[in-house]
């Protein structure tokens, strides 16, 4: 039997909903992930009209996970308002997994597998998982298959007292045990990027982002929570001065001299998003006018573990296969979306697309991608000033973007979110 | 293993004080000396431990750094022989060349056969060169030659022998960090076998002269053998001890891939001086390297 494609038709953006970002350990320390998922979901439902309403699929998902919360999001979704016959998956990339959560459901609708969906995702970095340690968990194991009172004592004596010290969840990448600003350092010092471009590119992020607080953009795209109403990261008074003060926080170590401080780099920060997304059809029997159209993704991975590409180099080489598959160059796009997990990330990337040798080496080019107009980067700022709840990065990102397009009346743009592991996912949002 | 540890110390507290008898060092090393040969069969929860603990995935292959395990007591007995002419405590591993020729599988029986293959003049005492040959089923799978070196002591007869230069380190960046606490090497001690006391007490590793406990060797060689994830069947290995590792410590290690050649190298971030330099080569016709054994392979 032979089956021809299916024809597959636009997956819709409606809009999205978000708790405002908080710093960790602030406002929202003793909100579980479940907890600020189940906000942001009760406060799409509200925004659209969904209470009641069994919905195609809801993906979801947290980097800093706990084992019990196996279904994150299907338990979110049973605590919102939504039917309680929605079915809901999770999924982890890192923190891509937001968008390739906001993806997937874009995929089963542009597929018909779905009418309509929602892309979320998550991140406690206060209310994290605690672990015992590798030791007494062994030792535990071995308790509970020994089967004689000798291979009991035999477990038992292997313990020693710093055994019962908790294991925190940390930032350093399994196989390297360096952590994700390290990284970043030894990327930044191979691109030369400098702490003034760093610190500039922070003081934009803040800066768009409060001016697009005090015009009221986020108004639709984000409810108060827990006495919140504003990400709190955010530093509308920051200046070159301030952020130059800064002592570096990465990279000393190295040769180069460190340049990435905890102004340009993003802090650890909580919260919840998602992103509502639906066929036309479903949009139009319900009288939502769609913001945009999620076109198309592309995931990338670079081999960061012998140090032969930078951790956070994916994106680079995510986005020429896009460009390439939808025809496009950097011209077509009126908006650059690029996370930034820290500013010397998004200023090496570029770095990427500009140089020659690089395009020519590394993504086998003829010619380099080219600049990007920096008016058209990040309009309403980005991670830096917002805060980076992993997983709810994506989200945020989508969701803002999209209206941002529905807003101006321009017509494409481009995202891009580096992740832990040496991965990398890129989209084309589309009016 | 404890035993044969305290058997070893007290061998070389005796020959401390009275030098074991001479006579022709053919007896105790080269060709005719004697071999200890014992069968061990891989099983596979016992090598899933040694390889949680050493970051090798558990796999159905057994890695390397298992097998050297494996032959440690018997190489350990040979030099606490009473007429073995240096006393083994004290000892210190200086390098470690090894070829793998098949990969042994978790199940088959191996038979180890362990011999002190040389002892040689060196111009800080006299090293002594361990072989180990791996077997399954009549069929060689592994070789290794494990270089010791007793500092200060002379033996009448040793080989005249010219060792290879430490290889120069330039601390380069850093790929990778490595946290490692004394809970490390109970742990390698637990799956290896090997107590030595100058891993696993202060006072002990005081009385040797280390600032305290030092994490095995042969653990920071395993460990990084399996960073640099070699997958090839057949591959030789060779490794440079430089300076120990006082627990607790964070190491730099920098992971570099060529086309044949895979090098690891671990070394203090502070102060730049390395602790291990090693290279794998997945090349055939570089493996007679091991034979001899000191080079490291990089030169």
């Amino acid at each position: 039997m032979t089956q021809s494609p299916q024809p597959t038709r636009p997956a819709a953006i409606l809009g999205g909903n978000r708790i405002p970002f908080a710093r960790a350990h602030k406002q929202y320390a003793r909100a579980s992930n479940q907890d600020m998922l189940t906000s942001a979901l009760d406060g799409l439902v509200a925004r659209f009209g969904l209470a009641g309403e069994r919905l195609g699929e809801v993906a979801g998902g947290a980097v800093l996970k706990h084992s019990r919360d196996l279904n994150l999001t299907r338990e979110a979704v049973l605590g919102s308002a939504l039917s309680p016959e929605t079915p809901a998956f999770d999924l982890g990339q890192a923190c891509a997994t937001g968008l390739e959560a906001t993806v997937s459901i874009a995929q089963k609708i542009r597929l018909g597998q779905i009418d309509v969906g929602i892309g979320s995702g998550v991140d406690s970095a206060s209310d994290a998982p605690i672990a015992v340690s590798e030791e007494l968990r062994g030792v535990l194991l071995e308790l509970n298959r020994a089967k004689t009172m000798s291979q009991r004592l035999r477990a038992v004596s292997r313990l020693r007292p710093s055994d019962l010290a908790p294991a925190l969840p940390d930032n350093g990448e399994a196989r390297t045990g360096l952590s994700m600003g390290e990284h970043q350092a030894i990327t930044t010092a191979e691109w030369g990027i400098s702490r003034e471009d760093q610190d500039a590119l922070a003081l934009a992020s803040h800066q768009r982002m409060a001016a697009a607080w005090e015009r009221g953009f986020f108004d639709d795209l984000v409810t108060p929570y827990l006495g919140v109403s504003r990400d709190t990261n955010l530093r509308a008074d920051s200046t070159m001065e301030s952020l130059g003060a800064l002592k570096p926080a990465f990279g000393r170590g190295l040769s180069a001299t460190p340049t990435m401080t905890a102004g340009n780099s993003t802090p650890l920060t909580d919260g919840a998003s998602s992103v509502l997304l639906s066929s036309q059809e479903w949009a139009a029997d319900h009288g939502i006018e769609p913001l945009a159209y999620l076109v198309d993704a592309e995931a990338a991975a670079v081999d960061f573990v012998t140090g032969s590409e930078g951790l956070l180099m994916a994106p680079a080489y995510a986005v020429p296969r896009l460009l390439a598959r939808n025809g496009l160059t950097f011209a077509d796009f009126d908006v650059f979306e690029i996370h930034e997990a820290f500013a010397s990330t998004v200023l090496t990337h570029m770095a990427a697309w500009e140089s020659e040798e690089f395009c020519r080496e590394k993504l086998g080019l003829d010619a380099p991608l080219g600049p990007i107009d920096r008016d058209k980067l990040n309009p309403n700022g980005s991670s830096l000033a917002a805060g980076h709840p992993f997983a709810a990065t994506g989200g945020r990102i989508i969701a803002s973007v999209a209206k941002h397009l529905k807003e101006t009346g321009q017509r494409r743009a481009l995202v891009s979110i580096c992740a832990a592991g040496g991965q990398g996912l890129t989209a084309i949002v589309e009016a | 293993m404890l035993r044969t540890y305290l058997a070893a110390a007290g061998s070389s507290v005796l020959k401390r004080i009275r030098p074991a008898a001479a006579g022709p060092l053919s007896r105790v090393a080269g060709p005719e000396s004697p071999r200890r040969t014992e069968t061990v069969t891989a099983d596979p929860q016992t090598v899933a431990e040694f390889c949680r603990a050493v970051g090798e995935p558990v796999r159905n292959t057994v890695p390397v750094t298992w097998l050297h395990a494996q032959g440690f007591a018997a190489s350990l007995s040979l030099l606490s022989a009473p007429d073995f002419p240096a006393p083994a405590m004290g000892m210190v591993h200086v390098t470690n060349s090894l070829t793998q020729l098949h990969p042994v599988r978790v199940g088959d029986a191996v038979t180890a056969t362990v011999w002190i293959d040389a002892i040689r003049t060196h111009p800080k005492g006299t090293e002594i060169v361990v072989a180990a040959a791996f077997d399954v089923d009549g069929r060689r799978c592994v070789d290794e030659r494990c270089h010791y070196l007793a500092k200060g002591v002379r033996v009448d007869g040793a080989t005249p022998h010219d060792p290879a230069e430490r290889t120069p380190f330039e601390a380069p960046d850093a790929t990778m960090s490595w946290r490692l606490t004394p809970r490390t090497a109970d742990t390698y001690a637990r799956v290896s076998g090997d107590v030595n006391p100058i891993h696993l007490n202060g006072l002990a590793a005081k009385a040797f002269g280390f600032r305290g406990r030092i994490v095995h060797g042969m653990y920071t060689a395993a460990r990084a053998l399996a960073s640099a994830q070699i997958r090839a069947d057949a591959f030789t290995w060779d490794v440079e001890f430089a300076t120990p590792v006082v627990l607790p410590s964070t190491v730099a290690v920098r992971v570099a891939h060529g086309s044949a050649l895979t090098t690891v190298d671990v070394w203090n971030p502070r102060d730049g001086r390395p602790h291990m330099l090693s290279s794998i080569r997945t090349e055939s016709g570089t493996e007679n390297g091991t034979e001899n054994g000191t080079s490291n392979g990089r030169q």
